[in-house]
């Protein structure tokens, strides 16, 4: 017999007035890894948003083994997610860097009251053994601003088992992760099942809920269109229960780069912090990525790009000129460099999708001291056409329309403004299958115009799938170039 | 709904009694003031007393409307369901006794038929013919004769496996039946009505498989959970797109018009009719929160889930 931890029946929706769950219905047991996934807007985040007790909820019901929160209709709210066990596990960890670790931990136990000693002697024993018993262990003196992304999570997921959690919703938290802690995070999540916690593992990307998971939910518009066990877990299943009546986004085609292509941008024996004599060239129309096995980031490499390393000698020349690298983002920008970072803080979410596209080449734009609204207007849907895209959502703010026209803005405001090189720092994080041909589209677009990219992803597989060629960093320089074509080829 | 109901008939009666009491004890200070008055000879004050007393009746009134009118209307529309709820049972049963009007012919005569069939087939070594025949009869002996009754899941599966035999002749190699998690004893002693499931597979067979090219599968996993048993009953089959899948939802969650469609006067939908009727019988015995959940993907395939209530008996884990 399994217990059931939660039931959702019947769960409805709406945000900005759009229905974004529509009738929902979930279980989930005791002891199991229960994967969810869907497209872009398909309701994963709120779900967890619901369950955690930190959004509303119209309609439906919600079934807790302690208590019930529905049904009928009227804004309801599952109180106290975290009394009933429920821990909501966001990307961005909810943790005190003034606080020590042990100090972060103990800091939500109920029943607290003012105290001479705080964390108690008998509290850093118990969080030592729940510790102890996932196996987790952390230097005494680290504070959390010292720790990686994946170490907080662990921390977070820590605190959670400490406090008694029965359900552990688990959002989209993977998306900077490297494999290898991707790995850890399955390891630790088992851990965790082994002891009869419940995990929802909310993933954008299916080939990564798959990995560990007892059973699949997939949603679609709302609603729990698929219930995949593991042996049925196929690709082409879980990618057309998402789509549905749709055709399958099919594979971009990579532009090829023209062999004779010009150098656009080259670096020459940079030195400086983390930087030892780095060297590389990027042709005009190639994308290029860097990894390095030791820090997936290539954070030094991306610290240069961004205008703010401590350089100590070393040239780089963009279309032939000179430039200073130490001269921040901002003056970057108007020399002729793009950066897109995590599409949604490549944004700006109160300004209309419009906006948001021509904001960067407004210098363009304007003619004695006023912005040429006709042109701005033109240039936009001019853009939009091209892309096939339609302009029915052109003045909302963005943050209230669609992820896809919120990447859309972030990436092709860049080829608005004629970048001659464009900046990609883990771009495809918190993406689905349909933002992600977008973000070839973007490339090839980027290819065809003869601009260049400089692409960073803690994720070497996504590397390979967008660069043409790779340059393997080492201690500060460049180790290995390897040109991708060539190695599919061989 | 019933302890809704309870509940509401209880709210309204505490109140009324309160009220009444309420209303009585103010009558009796008022009529003895009126007599103090009387007394004391001010009879100018008796006026203003009157209009005092009649105001707060008034207030009173209102008040207790207001106070009542929630639990009142909650009732009317809880008599109003159970009303039609009773309607649609009869057209129901007067359904069920049509069905047996038409099938009048002797089911005793049909199986003795059947076995005469089955006997001759064995004779003349047609024992594929014998096994069909076998497997026909036992399918109507559970269909036929025992309508309206309750069946245990092993009963169910068993007659889907009768059924499947039949339809094996029909597509050889075509279906493959798998069912899982229906190993343990409570879980196949549970009872349920008759033929819940076998109009599941055979929708499944003739609206997904039996076009498929290539085999199929059914699968059907039983879940037991404290207070429920889940089957879940899938294929690989064509699936609905989602116009379809959106409008067999409209089916089972009672949107389009019942009433005609039980008084035949409405045009009858072709497809979704049994689940629709499975769906119904299960509301029926057991509430609206039990039931029908389906869903399915063009091109993948199709999962009903079928809901029913668990109670653990005493002594019983």
């Amino acid at each position: 017999m399994k217990k059931e931890i939660v039931r959702i029946e019947g769960l409805r929706k709406s945000i900005h007035g759009s229905q974004v769950l529509n009738g929902l219905n979930l279980s989930v047991y005791e002891g199991e890894i229960l994967g969810m996934t869907g497209l872009s807007g398909s309701g994963k985040s709120v779900v967890a948003e619901i369950l955690s007790g930190s959004r509303s909820f119209e309609e439906g019901e919600i079934c807790l083994a302690k208590s019930r929160s529905g049904p009928g209709t009227g804004r309801k709210r599952n109180r106290n997610g975290a009394e009933n066990g429920i821990f909501h596990i966001r990307s961005a960890p909810n943790l005190f860097p003034c606080l020590t670790i042990e100090e972060n931990i103990c800091l939500m136990e109920p029943g607290i009251g003012p105290g001479f000693f705080f964390p108690t002697r008998m509290q850093l024993r118990k969080v030592r053994e729940a510790a102890h018993s996932l196996e987790i262990g952390w230097d005494e003196k680290a504070s959390v601003s010292s720790l990686s992304l994946y170490e907080k999570h662990q921390i977070s997921l820590l605190r959670a088992w400490y406090l008694h959690a029965k359900l552990l919703i688990i959002d989209n938290i993977t998306n900077d992760y490297t494999e290898e802690e991707f790995r850890k995070l399955g390891q630790l999540l088992l851990k965790l099942r082994q002891k009869k916690v419940s995990i929802l593992l909310i993933e954008s990307m299916p080939e990564r809920v798959t990995s560990f998971t007892d059973r699949l939910v997939i949603l679609r518009n709302g609603r729990d269109e698929g219930i995949l066990f593991r042996e049925e877990y196929h690709q082409y299943d879980i990618n057309k229960i998402m789509s549905g009546d749709y055709n399958l986004p099919g594979a971009v085609k990579r532009e090829e780069v023209r062999q004779e292509q010009k150098v656009l941008m080259s670096v020459s024996q940079i030195h400086g912090k983390g930087l030892q004599g780095l060297s590389f060239y990027l042709n005009q129309g190639e994308v290029v990525g860097f990894t390095d096995e030791e820090d997936a980031l290539c954070t030094d490499v991306w610290r240069l790009f961004q205008g703010n390393a401590r350089i100590e000698s070393g040239v780089v020349l963009l279309d032939g000129e000179r430039i200073h690298m130490k001269i921040g983002r901002e003056a970057l920008i108007r020399l002729g460099f793009g950066y897109v970072d995590f599409y949604k803080n490549s944004i700006f979410p109160q300004l209309s999708l419009r906006d948001n596209l021509t904001i960067t080449s407004l210098d363009r734009l304007t003619a004695k001291a006023m912005i040429n609204t006709r042109l701005e207007k033109r240039v936009v849907q001019d853009l939009l056409e091209s892309l096939h895209f339609s302009d029915e959502n052109l003045k909302k703010p963005l943050g209230e329309i669609s992820n896809r026209e919120q990447l859309i803005a972030a990436l092709y405001k860049w080829i608005l403004n004629r970048s001659r090189v464009v900046v990609l720092n883990n771009v495809l994080s918190g993406t689905d299958m349909i933002m992600r041909n977008i973000v070839e589209q973007f490339l090839n677009e980027l290819r065809r115009r003869e601009m260049g990219a400089l692409l960073f992803s803690p994720n070497t597989r996504e590397l390979y799938e967008l660069c043409d060629r790779i340059y393997r960093i080492q201690k500060g320089r460049v180790e290995d170039e390897i040109v991708v074509g060539e190695r599919r080829g061989s | 709904m019933e302890r809704d109901w309870k509940k509401e008939t209880e709210f309204i009666n505490r109140n009324t009694i309160l009220a009444f009491a309420g209303n009585a004890g103010f009558s009796a200070l008022y009529f003895v003031l009126l007599i103090w008055i009387g007394r004391a000879g001010k009879g100018i004050w008796l006026f203003g007393m009157t209009g005092l007393y009649l105001l707060a009746e008034a207030v009173f009134c209102a008040a207790y409307l207001k106070l009542l009118r929630g639990p009142l209307n909650q009732m009317a529309e809880a008599v109003k369901r159970a009303s039609q709820d009773e309607y649609e049972a009869q057209n129901l049963r007067s359904q069920a006794e049509i069905f047996a009007l038409q099938s009048q012919i002797n089911p005793h005569f049909l199986y003795n038929t059947l076995d005469t069939i089955r006997s001759h087939a064995l004779l003349c070594d047609a024992t594929d013919i014998a096994a069909m025949t076998e497997s026909l009869s036992t399918l109507f002996r559970y269909s036929i004769s025992r309508p309206g009754e309750m069946a245990t899941l092993k009963e169910e599966l068993d007659n889907v496996r009768n059924y499947l035999l039949i339809q094996q002749y029909r597509f050889p190699d075509k279906v493959e039946y798998i069912v899982e998690g229906a190993e343990d004893e409570t879980i196949l002693n549970y009872q349920m009505p008759i033929l819940t499931i076998q109009p599941i597979v055979e929708n499944a067979i003739h609206h997904g498989l039996e076009m498929k090219i290539g085999k199929g599968h059914i699968k059907l996993r039983a879940i037991r959970t404290e207070d429920r048993i889940t089957l879940m009953i899938s294929d690989n089959g064509l699936g609905m797109s989602e116009e379809k899948l959106a409008c067999l939802r409209q089916r089972l969650d009672g949107m389009q018009d019942r009433q005609k469609e039980y008084a035949g006067t409405g045009k009858r939908k072709r497809g979704g009719i049994a689940l629709a009727n499975v769906d119904r019988r299960l509301k029926f015995y057991y509430g609206q929160q039990y039931g029908l959940k389906v869903r399915s993907t063009l091109g993948v395939g199709t999962m009903v889930e079928i809901n029913l209530p668990f109670e653990i008996k005493k002594g019983e884990e």
